[in-house]
């Protein structure tokens, strides 16, 4: 497992965001628009729909919203937060209208891996396979309730009084979903609708709604939360004189995962209700473009947008660990894969801001141009010996070449034995090919420059002592 | 093998003779069942199993100590399981990988979860329930349920397709012989 890891998730190789942090090409975007990398804290995420992890069903944000962000079919267990499977046993029931003795399906909720069972909370068999299960009465649910009120005219309120503001200043409503979603009211709204939203508050209407909403706010009733001074004694002897059974006591992952019941004794264990997962779309913050956009289909894993940096931008690892001694130049080896349908050139570059970020090590970054080929799917079917000779390639600096990928070597001295970082600027071009087709009117090209990050530290062979 | 004279196995037991492995002192008792490629290996003190238990493939029970080591009735060995243990009591369950050692005693209905590494110095309550990574404990209601219909349906069909130890050991017998 460990070893599937390393090979898709590469840790040794960072790259810099636009916003200046470093992360593995895995995990970095890329905006074909702006020709830009970003990362999760540069892009917007936006809900796009709920869905059950288990039962894969897709939940509308409505329902979704209505039944607390939890699916109504499927359960985990309280004890040890595995899937709760369903288990049917046959019991024979006594008809009293004809005194006949019946067969029937009981189901039961178990945990196949901690062996919890509805049955040690008290829940009887359903006689229904999905659903039926009693819900659990939350003791504060009341107070929860009327604080919800309360708070959702108080937004109300607050919104209100900003576009009063945006009135008073003469500010057209713009970007503004933020406000909205203050108190929850949305981010799965697409801008359409939030836009719509606006445009019926700000026709005039809510001059008379304000003062409802003043009006609302009076007489809401709504009780205050009184602190007082009295609170329980400890009960020192609780926690040292007696003996503690932990099999009965329930831990502060259980309490916490039934945040509602926080029950103290495993007997008060209820099913907990799975939580819904999320499909977001990403979208660049900088010109709104989608850089990702999942399919609806809760069971697909595929996407109708993706631009993750993986397909365009030249992935770089370590071919194999070198082997680095103190103050001496040591070769390093690294691999270049380009991943795009056309041909790539790419060069390293010393910038002086790179440079910087190098801690203590010196390198010696090749000067020319690389030219690599195109990514080519069928490649694997016709294996060419010649390569090397077709590129006119230095062999002191071109290990080897295969197909899209190409080996450069250079040489790397580390000059610390606790720290050898490197840093360098790789410039390389992108084609974008915005028309659907081969048509060469439609492609577009650029060139981009980013920074990588290779911690070399592990590699250094220590001084033997 | 096939012929150790100090494995003894019960009546209307089905030992599979291919790629299992019993050595020393067994005693083997009524309607169990031994899958093929399950080591029972009695080192330097006997072992003694009871009645209507399920020993699935790949599974090792062994006794390197010289005490007797006994396991009582309807337990259930998974795949790949191991148990060094020497006092097993009735209904319980080692899941598939799980592992015992010598000095973990189980009393009954006890399931020691999958891949779970049991090497506790002390005897395991009833209905204790072993599970996850960190080999957590809680107590279970109910104790498991003895797998008979399975193993009916094993006693039939084991027959059919592998090759039968035969029993030569009767309940009788081993009583007077106790005695």
């Amino acid at each position: 497992m460990a070893k599937v890891r390393s090979v898709f998730e590469n840790n040794s190789v960072l790259y810099e965001c636009s916003c200046g942090l470093k992360k593995p090409l895995t995990l970095v975007y890329f905006c074909r628009h702006c020709v830009k990398l970003r990362c999760k804290h540069c892009v917007s995420h936006e809900v796009d729909s709920q869905y059950c992890q288990h039962c894969l069903e897709y939940i509308p944000t409505i329902d979704a919203k209505l039944k607390k962000n939890r699916c109504a079919s499927c359960y985990s267990c309280p004890c040890c937060t595995h899937t709760l499977s369903t288990k049917v046993s046959v019991i024979q029931v006594k008809n009293e209208a004809n005194n006949q003795v019946v067969s029937k399906k009981t189901y039961v909720l178990i945990c196949g891996f901690c062996k919890w069972t509805s049955k040690d909370v008290g829940i009887d068999d359903q006689f229904a396979a999905s659903g039926g299960w009693p819900e659990v009465e939350v003791p504060e649910a009341k107070r929860i309730d009327t604080l919800f009120e309360y708070y959702k005219i108080v937004a109300q309120k607050e919104k209100i009084e900003k576009e009063k503001k945006r009135i008073v200043h003469g500010h057209r409503p713009g970007h503004a979903i933020h406000l909205l979603d203050k108190y929850g009211i949305s981010a799965s709204l697409s801008p359409k609708v939030t836009e719509t939203l606006r445009a019926k508050l700000y026709s005039g209407k809510f001059m008379s709604s304000g003062y409802s909403v003043d009006k609302a706010i009076n007489d809401a009733k709504y009780e205050p939360a009184v602190a007082t001074d009295t609170c329980e004694p400890l009960n020192v002897d609780l926690y040292y004189k007696q003996n503690l059974n932990c099999n009965t006591e329930s831990t502060i992952e259980q309490r916490l995962m039934q945040i509602e019941l926080q029950p103290s004794n495993v007997s008060g264990f209820y099913p907990n209700s799975k939580m819904l997962s999320v499909k977001r779309s990403l979208r660049c913050k900088q010109c709104d473009h989608n850089l990702s956009k999942p399919e609806y289909n809760p069971s697909s894993i595929k996407f109708k947008i993706r631009l993750s940096a993986y397909y365009d931008i030249p992935e770089i690892r370590i071919y194999r660990p070198p082997n680095l001694q103190l103050n001496k130049p040591c070769a390093l080896d690294l691999t270049v894969k380009n991943p795009a349908q056309y041909k790539m050139h790419l060069s390293f570059l010393r910038d002086a801001k790179a440079l910087h970020d190098c801690c203590n090590v010196e390198l010696a970054l090749p000067q020319q141009e690389f030219v690599l080929a195109p990514n080519d799917d069928t490649l694997d079917l016709d294996v060419e010996q010649s390569e090397h000779l077709k590129h006119n390639d230095d062999s002191k600096v071109v290990n080897f070449r295969r197909g899209n990928k190409i080996g450069i070597r250079f040489a790397v001295t580390a000059l610390s034995e606790n720290l050898c970082k490197i840093a360098f600027c790789v410039k390389h071009d992108f084609v974008y090919n915005f028309m659907q087709g081969i048509n060469e009117k439609g492609t577009q090209h650029s060139w981009i420059i980013h920074k990588v990050f290779i911690d070399l530290t592990p590699y250094i062979k220590k001084r033997e002592t | 093998m096939g012929s150790e004279p100090n494995v003894k196995i019960g009546n209307e037991a089905i030992v599979c003779a291919e790629h299992t492995v019993i050595e020393g002192d067994v005693k083997i008792g009524c309607k169990t069942i031994v899958h093929p490629t399950v080591k029972i290996i009695a080192k330097n003190g006997p072992i003694v199993i009871g009645d209507f238990n399920l020993i699935e493939e790949y599974s090792t029970i062994i006794n390197k100590s010289e005490e007797t080591m006994i396991i009582g009735n309807y337990n259930v060995f998974e795949v790949g399981s191991y148990s060094e243990s020497l006092k097993i009591g009735d209904y319980n369950v080692i899941e598939y990988k799980a592992r015992l050692s010598k000095n973990t005693l189980l009393k009954n209905g006890c399931v020691i979860g999958a891949k779970c590494v049991v090497d506790w110095d002390q005897t395991l309550d009833d209905n204790v329930v072993v599970y996850g990574p960190d080999c957590k404990t809680r107590i279970q209601s109910e104790k498991p349920i003895a797998q008979t219909m399975q193993l009916e349906f094993l006693s039939k069909i084991m027959p059919n397709y592998q090759p039968i130890r035969k029993p030569n050991w009767k309940l009788e017998k081993a009583m007077a012989k106790s005695q």
